[in-house]
């Protein structure tokens, strides 16, 4: 069911392994927008950050990217990218947190460049110093809590999942 | 004083991996090798799943060459099945193919490979310093790459993994949208694959003696082709010696007749050696350069002539020299490039006949494809249920891995005689294994700066000397 028009300045960016429990709800939020709005909104599902976004980015005004965040003292292996740039929630945080990305040459915590935990500074530093691209770029962070195998998110995240699902709807929309 | 240096992790290469050099008494180095430092294990866990499962699950094996995995896979399941894919599914997975020739080629020799020649201090050499020194090519490479992710994700189903191939063929075929789109790009990379190929030699040109010089050894080559024609979907292993002659040729499902492995034991990958040579004399190189050393042509007009062009450098013999494979792979690009055009232009490409029925049975099948960084194969066994009892994984950085030593060797003696252990023999080091893009973990794929940690050890144990980069 559409929910009226998305705004077509905005990149929707889902990030994860859906094969990894709640890693994969970056994923699934983007393909619920994708649905919410008939594809008129621009969602990607992708497992990491791209490289290959850097000259499309040319043609929006804001990245937002939606991705899983790790607990703070988990052990489980953390989300496709967002521990690269975002704050870890605390065990009561909120169900979702949204900070800002930088381009920039900021390496990750695992120590550079991967393909699995590219860089969001590197990709925003190659749109800017490659094709001019200076879109605002945010990461909306779902905090999650398992990372083992299997294709659903546990009840906590999927709880964190709808209520950031509301909020996007209505971030999403045209003004 | 005999002592052992450590270089670990080495960076801006697909996987964790480490290097030991080790020096005897006279401070000349005894020994050098690359060690894998993580275990996969997909062999094992894969027993026991039925057949049809494996081009699945064997794409998840690498985030990088996910693509040879999955065609490799399917094709060993087809040989187990006895089923033979219809001409468009044959095209559709080439085309897959060079779709992953493209970006991988391309990701690696911009931003992996030519970091090492801007001339920037050691600690510098990484893709931020490519952004900031030659914003043109780093452009060519990130619109190379997402060609070749185009390809792959509307032929494959996904940009990283694909799901489209199954035993029998495919699950969809190709749209006439999805042709046209992906005609558009392959038009603009033909374009950008000739600058890549005008950079690369620009590159040689800049860079003679080093390219020359640089680990240089001989040793047969190894790649796929047919009547000598260079193929990396389907064709003979054909191998060639350290003179350019036909050493061995057979069929690629007849792989063991010419290639043994063995374990090990300071390594999680296997050695992999020419049966005909034995252990200690059979080390053979595998990927772009070895592809072009083997082959005397290419089926595409502009790729054969940079082949041509390249032979001369040999004079006659293989080129030899390490840094030649970033040579090759430009070529390689090039090839892919080209041929993905052909392919697209083929009418057959969309035909809505993409799959035939499988039987469910069982028996012995291999797969072999050319991945990115070298043939690659797969060997089932499946019970009469198509249940699986045997997987054998043969991967290009197995088949290079004593290559890789040898390469390592050639250029760690600096390190023994200066006595210290800097940034800048690190990477000497490092370049002479980034010349083989090996692909370690298939699934942390690292490049970049790495902390790196080295540390020097004597014959008791005791670290004489260490040293580490921070992270930027």
């Amino acid at each position: 069911m559409t929910s009226g028009t998305a705004r077509s300045d905005l990149l929707v960016v889902g990030i994860g392994n859906t094969l990894r429990e709640d890693d994969g709800v970056g994923i699934v939020l983007a393909a619920r927008l994708a649905a919410q709005f008939g594809g008129a909104l621009a969602c990607r599902e992708l497992f990491a950050a791209d490289l290959g976004l850097a000259e499309e980015l040319g043609g929006f005004a804001e990245l937002l990217v939606l991705d899983a965040l790790a607990p703070a003292a988990a052990s489980a292996p953390a989300s496709a990218s967002a521990s690269a740039s975002a704050p870890t929630p605390g065990a009561t945080g909120e169900p979702y947190i949204i900070t800002p990305l930088a381009a920039g040459p900021r390496f990750n915590a695992g120590g550079g460049l991967t393909t699995h935990t590219f860089d969001w500074g590197f990709v925003l530093a190659a749109a800017r110093d490659l094709f001019g691209a200076t879109p605002k770029a945010q990461l909306l962070g779902i905090r999650a809590v398992r990372f083992g195998f299997g294709e659903t998110l546990s009840p906590a995240c999927a709880d964190n999942a709808e209520r950031a699902f509301a909020f996007l709807v209505d971030y999403c929309r045209q003004r | 004083m005999s002592k052992t240096i450590t270089i670990d992790p080495v960076t801006r290469i697909e996987g964790h991996g480490k290097v030991v050099i080790t020096l005897d008494n006279a401070g000349k180095v005894s020994e050098a090798y690359f060690q894998t430092v993580e275990f996969r294990g997909f062999e094992k866990f894969c027993e026991g799943r039925m057949i049809w499962e494996m081009p699945t699950l064997t794409s998840r094996i690498c985030g990088f060459c996910p693509v040879s995995h999955h065609l490799a896979s399917v094709k060993a399941c087809e040989a187990v099945l006895g089923a033979t894919p219809p001409p468009a599914a044959v095209r559709l997975r080439e085309l897959m193919l060079m779709g992953q020739f493209i970006q991988s080629h391309a990701l690696h020799y911009y931003f992996c490979a030519i970091p090492d020649f801007l001339g920037v201090e050691p600690k510098d050499r990484n893709a931020f310093a490519m952004l900031r020194s030659n914003s043109e090519a780093a452009q060519r490479a990130v619109r190379l790459r997402k060609i070749g992710q185009d390809i792959v994700d509307r032929v494959g189903g996904g940009r990283l993994h694909p799901v489209t191939c199954i035993p029998g063929g495919l699950t969809k075929p190709l749209s006439y949208l999805d042709r046209v789109e992906l005609l558009k790009g392959v038009v603009v990379g033909q374009r950008l694959a000739k600058q890549a190929v005008e950079n690369v030699k620009s590159l040689y040109t800049g860079n003679k003696d080093t390219f020359q010089q640089f680990a240089s050894f001989a040793t047969p080559y190894l790649g796929l082709s047919e009547n000598g024609e260079l193929r990396l979907y389907e064709g003979q292993l054909r191998v060639v010696d350290e003179t350019g002659q036909l050493l061995a040729e057979c069929a690629a499902a007849d792989y063991a007749t010419l290639l043994e492995e063995s374990a090990d034991p300071r390594s999680w990958t296997k050695a992999v050696f020419l049966k005909s040579r034995g252990r200690a004399e059979g080390s053979y190189r595998v990927g772009s350069l070895a592809r072009l050393n083997a082959a005397e042509k290419i089926s595409t007009p502009l790729a054969h002539a940079e082949l041509l062009e390249l032979k001369q450098l040999g004079g006659g013999k293989p080129v030899q020299a390490s840094l030649f494979y970033h040579y090759a792979r430009i070529i390689e690009l090039l090839y892919a490039m080209e041929r993905a055009s052909e392919l697209l232009r083929d009418p057959e490409i969309l035909s809505e006949e993409v799959r035939v029925p499988v039987p469910r049975r069982g028996g012995e099948g291999v797969g072999v494809v050319e991945a990115p960084r070298g043939t690659l194969i797969h060997h089932y066994k499946a019970s009469e249920d198509g249940r699986v009892t045997h997987v054998n994984l043969v991967v290009s950085t197995a088949q290079n891995k004593t290559a890789m030593d040898r390469s390592i060797t050639s250029v760690a003696q600096s390190i023994a005689e200066s006595g210290a252990i800097d940034e800048a023999q690190l990477n000497t080091v490092e370049m002479a294994i980034r010349c083989y893009d090996p692909c370690l973990s298939c699934s942390t794929h690292a490049y970049g700066q790495m902390p790196l940690t080295v540390s020097v050890v004597g014959p008791d144990g005791a670290t004489l000397a260490s040293g580490s980069r921070r992270l930027a």
